[in-house]
């Protein structure tokens, strides 16, 4: 296997290391290695540290098991611990979440910078201000449309079905140099396609002389007085027994480990912001999967994952898509086992499956339990799961339009439905909220931006309040949930508060 | 594939080779428990045990807490069948197919902890069912030969121009000509834009 110059393993490392370096990065996905090419571009020492191991692109299959065990964080089985609960899961390798997600590439939308600025007194926070940034993230990651040859049937049924009720329905933009639709984007693109930050800024930054350590978990920021001095950590060998110790001395440490991680690390690390929004305020745009059976051969998995977003229901906090799920992902939450759930998988090749994001309203927290380690608590309010309910019920309308013959929806022990009358007489009895099946892998907003340190854990550039020398760039900042896959609005954010310590890197001797 | 995932660089949090899997107590309820909630053919040849085997690395790549809790949920929830009116005092693994799948039905039925527990092993269990290549193409599922067609469709395509959007990588970047004084585009001209919600 061919390990990228600059990329450093637990297997590369026999004993305990020491090492000093201008800007340490705890993190290698869309904020961390982000601003680690951007760093490393600028002639800055950049040390990424990653706790999850490097999987190149020759690595990638479709086994979902593997996939799960190798590039996910707890096999891609966190729950956020509520009523009810919410599954969700974050990636951990060379890369992060960016290895395993979709691929969908979205501007931050206006309404919400806007709603942000105006909210949180954020700087250079506009539409405008940002455009450079999306634009060079666009370019550099090939963001655009799909190359139509490689549309699933599945795709192209829900879009049917949609466009017939008279919706908007848009096509993705994805970070895809011409996709070759292997339905593989949650397994690790098989292809080098999907332009990740494994195939992006991570071999950029590496280019650039950054250094990068995987299977490095940090334990704790190392701090003099109120300042920041770096990061220990340690090495995690095969079976996740402990290896080699790691103290890394910097001017400056950025945390980029995801809206769980990156305040778990900070809060055992002993740090609390003044405005005690650390941990809290945790968005997580539950979703839902309705799943929809069709006469005719669908095959779904010959296809991208995900090609349209139906827009109609933006204004209401909702996106309606058609994702393709693997035959285990898919076992996994179907309300079914045995026998039933054997024929219902029979029909694989004849189900789309689709379902609602929530935009949402409710927040949760992220809590360091001795023992356990980071967990997250969360609490749907009445609103979201009505929105909820709404969204899989549009979405279940759209599968009938398209010719879908019966649908499962996610609430426990609801029955199968056989048509929109069935659906109607259904939902016209409330849905307990603790019977909604949900799940999340867009995770936010637990150290919020905000200019007012008593409303805010970072400044608009992600510096830590009270705190020098500390920043945080990944989702964790966002104020608010954003309705729309997060992934551009992090690498645009990462973009500019990298911009913004180069041009003030002598305040930090950078 | 395993073979592939042990000679990674990377700690992978899966068993390490010859690391023990479940203890006895916990794989016997696992078996008993794959039977009921896998479709019945997971009693074919060596399914249950390839099942099992797959259950073991998802265990492993818990974390510990996590994965003790499971293990523990299934010697309760064995051990708890014998509390159930019908299983006239037996363990789970004892208890014939009705009985057993009544009793998984009564526990699914339930809210709370409990059965959120046993909805979570349901899932794993099914997942670990619906890995194995042979169950996936029994139901017309086979990516392989799939993926290997639309990869070679793929660089036939577009070659010349994948070819040139990897190299562009590490080639020097015009974003970094951006300073935060620069970044004042005509107002109206947001970039793109295209499909923004």
């Amino acid at each position: 296997m061919n390990v990228p110059s600059g990329l450093v393993g637990q297997a590369g490392v026999t004993g305990d290391l020491t090492l000093e370096c201008g800007a340490v990065i705890v993190g290698s996905g869309a904020g961390g290695a982000t601003v680690a090419a951007e760093l490393a571009e600028a002639g800055v020492d950049v040390i990424v540290l990653e706790e999850g191991g490097y999987h190149p692109t020759e690595s990638f299959t479709a086994g979902t098991g593997r996939a799960l065990r190798t590039l996910y964080r707890d096999g891609g089985g966190g729950m956020a611990i509520g009523r009810p609960s919410v599954l969700y899961a974050e990636g951990r390798c060379v890369g992060g979440s960016t290895v395993v997600n979709g691929g969908m590439t979205w501007r931050t939308p206006a309404r919400v910078l806007e709603r942000w600025a105006e909210r949180e007194g954020l700087r250079a926070i506009s539409e405008q201000e940002l455009d450079p940034y999306f634009t060079a993230i666009e370019s550099r990651l090939s963001v655009g449309r799909q190359d139509p040859e490689t549309i699933g049937r599945d795709s192209l049924l829900f879009r049917s079905g949609a466009e017939a009720r008279g919706w908007t329905v848009v096509p993705n933009r994805r970070n895809q140099l011409h996709c070759a639709g292997t339905n593989n984007c949650n397994s690790g693109c098989p292809t080098g396609a999907k332009r990740s930050m494994l195939l992006t800024s991570v071999p950029r930054a590496l280019s650039l002389g950054a250094r990068l350590f995987a299977d490095c978990r940090v334990d704790h920021l190392t701090r003099s007085g109120r300042r920041v001095t770096g990061v220990t950590g340690h090495f995690v060998r095969p079976g996740g027994r402990r290896g080699p110790s790691l103290t890394v001395r910097a001017r400056i440490v950025i945390v980029a480990g995801g809206a769980v991680q990156t305040p778990a690390l900070l809060l055992r690390s002993g740090l609390r912001s003044a405005s005690g929004q650390l941990g809290r305020r945790l968005s997580v745009h539950p979703n839902a999967v309705v799943t929809g059976f069709f006469d005719e051969d669908v095959t779904g998995w010959q296809g991208v994952h995900q090609a349209f977003q139906v827009r109609e229901f933006v204004r209401e906090g909702l996106l309606l898509t058609a994702t393709n799920l693997t035959p285990p992902m898919l076992a996994g939450i179907m309300p079914a086992y045995g026998r039933e759930l054997g024929e219902l998988m029979a029909d694989y090749n004849r189900i789309v499956t689709a379902g609602p994001l929530v935009s949402d309203t409710g927040t949760g927290r992220v809590r360091n339990v001795p023992g356990l380690g980071p967990q997250v608590f969360y609490r749907l309010t009445d609103r979201d799961a009505a929105r909820a309910v709404r969204g899989v019920e549009l979405t279940a309308e759209a599968l009938f339009t398209a010719g879908a013959r019966r649908v499962l929806l996610p609430f426990d022990g609801a029955p199968e439905v056989r048509g929109p009358d069935e659906l109607g007489r259904l939902l016209a009895r409330p849905v307990p909220k603790r019977s909604l099946r949900l799940f999340s892998i867009h995770l936010m907003g637990t150290a919020r931006m905000s200019e007012d340190p008593g409303r805010g854990v970072v400044d608009s550039f992600g510096e830590f309040h009270g705190v020098p020398g500390l920043f945080v760039t990944d989702a964790s900042v966002f104020p608010g949930p954003i309705g729309i896959n997060p992934m551009e609005t992090v690498i645009a954010l990462a973009m500019r508060n990298a911009r913004r310590l180069i041009e003030r890197r002598d305040r930090w001797a950078i | 594939m395993e073979d592939r995932e042990l000679a990674s660089p990377s700690s992978e949090p899966t068993a390490a080779p010859g690391q023990a899997g479940p203890e006895v107590p916990v794989r016997r309820a696992a078996r008993r428990f794959a039977e009921i909630v896998c479709p019945p053919e997971v009693r074919a040849g060596q399914r249950a045990d390839q099942v099992l085997h797959e259950f073991g690395l998802m265990l492993g790549s818990l974390p510990p807490a996590a994965g003790k809790t499971l293990a523990a949920a299934l010697v309760l929830l064995d051990q708890g069948a014998r509390l159930y009116p019908p299983s006239r005092g037996r363990r789970f693994a004892r208890l014939d197919d009705r009985v057993a799948g009544a009793y998984i039905r009564a526990l699914l039925a339930r809210h709370g902890a409990a059965a959120e527990i046993v909805r979570r092993l349901k899932s794993v269990v099914t997942m670990c069912y619906y890995e194995l290549p042979e169950v996936q193409r029994e139901i017309g599922y086979d990516p392989g030969p799939y993926i290997a067609a639309v990869s070679r469709r793929r660089l036939k395509s577009y070659g010349p121009q994948i070819r040139a959007g990897e190299a562009a990588v590490t080639a020097p970047a015009r974003s970094t000509q951006i300073r935060s004084d620069q970044i004042r585009a005509k107002p109206g001209q947001p970039g793109t834009g295209e499909g923004q919600p």
